[in-house]
Formats: structure tokens, C-alpha cells, sequence
């Protein structure tokens, strides 16, 4: 089982309840670096799909639940597990409870892109991305951009993370969670696994 | 302003079979003469207001009467689809890199004659762009970008229209989407 490095706690549930546009938290050096870098080894090897529509252009995996990947199905159930609920109430403060909700790997390659939106569906309290690849930086794109709430429509970008190897961000799911990942420009993949808790 | 070889009652004839029997579809290419095309080039050159909202849309719009507004391209739509149309609605939109649609329930319209017409100096299709029909439960319909192509498509009261996000790989190139629909 995976176990989360030793962080501080109370530096983190400040910064994730003080943030902006809404609250939301980057947590890095997240897994100890052995297992990161297991990790992303196995998610290079697990199959990816093409998914395509208007708001997207992507390539995921099946939900890890089913992963090819033992260590992929290990990650899957550690953050199934109460441990990783009870780190996650902690920071956010929120009354999350153990037990996945869909938790895949996803993909972006060059031109690829998810285009805002506030992922408010059925009963998610809290996204989060765990990134897989290379530090990315803004001429690489691939960021997730967080936009404020202008009535109910989403704003402007005011927050930005650019992938960083093995961090976690996680942020509070509701109506005005308008964010975005945007586009992925050269050579570099974005590898990152992702999920939501209820 | 029509290409002379689309405009004869025997072509229009073959050109409202061909739509029937592609389910309400029909795509020309080089659809307008030298001069028709000409004007929506320079259209395409004019500088537009920007519209942005980050969950439904991002493009430049160009204020203007363009042929696709005109009683000609009403009396064209009406020969084609075999049912006399009416205008509804009309924008022209300039894409750019970064620039979208997306489908939104409040962009929910009734039974439509949509005709979407591009007009770019240099495109290429892996640049995203395209105008995408959804049509019933089947495939969605792909409209490539190509300057001087036209499509003339019947959508139902379920069906949606976006236009696929324009991707790093255009660079500063831009397109011209005009649009009419009629009912």
C-alpha cells in the first residue's frame, strides 16, 4: 500500500481554505519518489483511449479499478481507502468519505485540451490530479487553469498549475469550480491520474 | 454571386435530389463565383470584436450583411431543401487559435435549415475548426474548413452544432465561419 510523505498538515488546510478563486490545494512531493516514479512507469504502460467531443480532445484509461497495471490497481485502492479519505478531510475540511469515484489515468499529447467547466456531477466534494510527468512550463501549456465565478458564468483565469512531478492538487467541487486544462503545446506528454471523492 | 455552375434549374434540380438522399445534407465546394469569394475574403481579413465566455464559446464576431443573408441564398436554400425557407438568424464568426463552441442546452433551437459557409486564405483540417452536426442518434456530421465550401444542413429539434477547438498548429492562421439559419 502506498503512503503518503509526511507533510504540513495545517500549512496545507491554510492554503487550501484561503485560496482563490475557490478553495483548492497544491501538495508537493506528494508519494515518496520511488513510488511516483513506479507509478508513472506503469502508466506508460497501461492502454489509453481517445476521447473526443466538443469540450475535449484526451486519451484516458479505463477506470484503474480494472487497470492492466497491478500498481495502477494498488494506487486505485489506496485512494479508495480510509487513509486517504482521513488525509483529505484533514486538508479540506470537508466531510468526504472513503471509497473511489472514478479514479483513471489520462493523457495529454500536443494540440490535446479540456475546456472549461465546473465538474459539479452527481454528489463530488473534492477533485483531485496527481501528476505523473516532467515539470511543464508555459510555453508547454497543459496548465489547470481555475477561473472565478461571475454570476453563475465563469470569469477570468486566475490561478494556474502547470504539471509538477509527483504533486497533488485538489480543489472543492460546486457550481462555481469553473477550471480548465489547457492545451498541450510540443513534444512533452502530461501524464497525471485523477479522481473525485464524495 | 453563386458559382454560374451551381446556379442552373437542372443543377438546382440534381442538388436538391442529392440532398434528399443524403438525409438533408449537402456540401459544394467553390461555391461562390471569383467575386463572391473575393468578398468574404476581405470579410475574413477585417478585424472583429472578440466574444468570450470560457464554458460556451470564444471567437471574433464581424459585423455585416453577407450573401448567405440575401433573399438570392434564401431563394437557393428554399430550391435545394424544397421547402420555403425563411431567415432566422445570421452571424459570422472569425476563429482563430484557442477559439471554440461548445453544445449547451441553452443553445437549443427547433427544426432548422442550418448553411455554414468558410472562407480562409490557407487551412488545414489537423488544426480543429471544424463544424460538427450531431444528427439523431448516428454519427455526428463533420464539416471540414476549406475556403470558398458550403453546407447546407437540416437539423432536428434535438440536434446540436458546435465548432471544434482551433489547436496550436494554426499559429496565426484565422477562418471565417459565416452562418444562416432558417426555419
Amino acid at each position: 500500500m502506498f503512503s503518503i510523505n509526511e507533510q504540513n498538515i495545517a500549512k496545507l488546510k491554510k492554503d487550501f481554505s484561503e485560496a482563490k478563486p475557490y478553495p483548492h490545494v497544491l501538495i508537493e512531493n506528494f508519494l515518496p519518489e520511488k513510488d511516483a516514479k513506479a507509478l508513472a512507469r506503469a502508466l506508460r504502460n497501461e492502454p489509453f483511449k481517445e476521447k473526443d467531443s466538443d469540450l475535449f480532445h484526451l486519451w484516458q484509461t479505463v477506470d484503474l479499478e480494472n487497470a492492466k497495471q497491478p500498481l495502477l490497481k494498488q494506487m486505485h485502492e489506496f485512494v479508495s481507502s480510509k487513509d486517504f479519505a482521513t488525509f483529505m478531510k484533514e486538508v479540506t475540511g470537508l466531510n468526504v468519505k472513503a471509497g473511489v469515484l472514478d479514479f483513471a489515468g489520462s493523457l495529454y499529447k500536443d494540440t490535446n485540451y479540456l475546456l472549461c467547466h465546473d465538474d459539479k456531477v452527481e454528489d463530488r466534494k473534492i477533485a483531485y490530479i496527481y501528476y505523473l510527468s516532467e515539470d511543464f512550463n508555459e510555453s508547454e501549456g497543459g496548465a489547470l487553469s481555475l477561473f472565478t465565478d461571475d454570476n453563475g458564468k465563469p470569469g477570468k483565469v486566475v490561478k494556474r498549475f502547470y504539471p509538477k512531478w509527483n504533486s497533488l492538487v485538489a480543489f472543492e467541487v460546486s457550481s462555481k469550480s469553473w477550471h480548465a486544462v489547457e492545451e498541450v503545446i510540443g513534444k512533452k506528454d502530461r501524464y497525471a491520474l485523477g479522481g473525485w471523492l464524495r | 454571386m453563386i458559382n454560374p455552375a451551381y446556379n442552373n434549374p437542372a443543377v438546382l434540380k440534381e442538388m436538391a435530389s442529392a440532398f434528399k438522399a443524403q438525409g438533408g445534407i449537402l456540401v459544394l465546394g467553390d461555391f461562390l463565383d471569383n467575386n463572391g469569394s473575393k468578398k468574404m475574403l476581405d470579410l475574413a481579413s477585417k478585424k472583429g470584436k472578440k466574444s468570450f465566455r470560457g464554458d460556451l464559446f470564444s471567437y471574433e464576431s464581424i459585423e455585416g450583411d453577407t450573401f448567405l443573408s440575401s433573399r438570392e441564398f434564401e431563394q437557393f436554400a428554399s430550391s435545394v431543401s424544397g421547402k420555403k425557407r425563411t431567415l432566422i438568424e445570421r452571424s459570422n464568426r472569425k476563429y482563430f487559435h484557442k477559439d471554440f463552441t461548445l453544445i449547451h442546452d441553452e443553445a437549443k433551437q427547433g427544426k432548422r435549415l442550418v448553411a455554414v459557409y468558410n472562407s480562409c486564405s490557407k487551412w488545414d483540417d489537423s488544426w480543429g475548426g471544424q463544424a460538427v452536426f450531431t444528427k439523431g442518434d448516428g454519427s455526428p456530421f463533420v464539416f471540414s474548413v476549406a475556403n470558398n465550401s458550403l453546407i447546407l444542413i437540416e437539423c432536428g429539434k434535438d440536434d446540436y452544432e458546435f465548432t471544434k477547438y482551433v489547436n496550436n498548429h494554426a499559429k496565426k492562421n484565422s477562418f471565417l465561419q459565416v452562418k444562416s439559419v432558417f426555419e
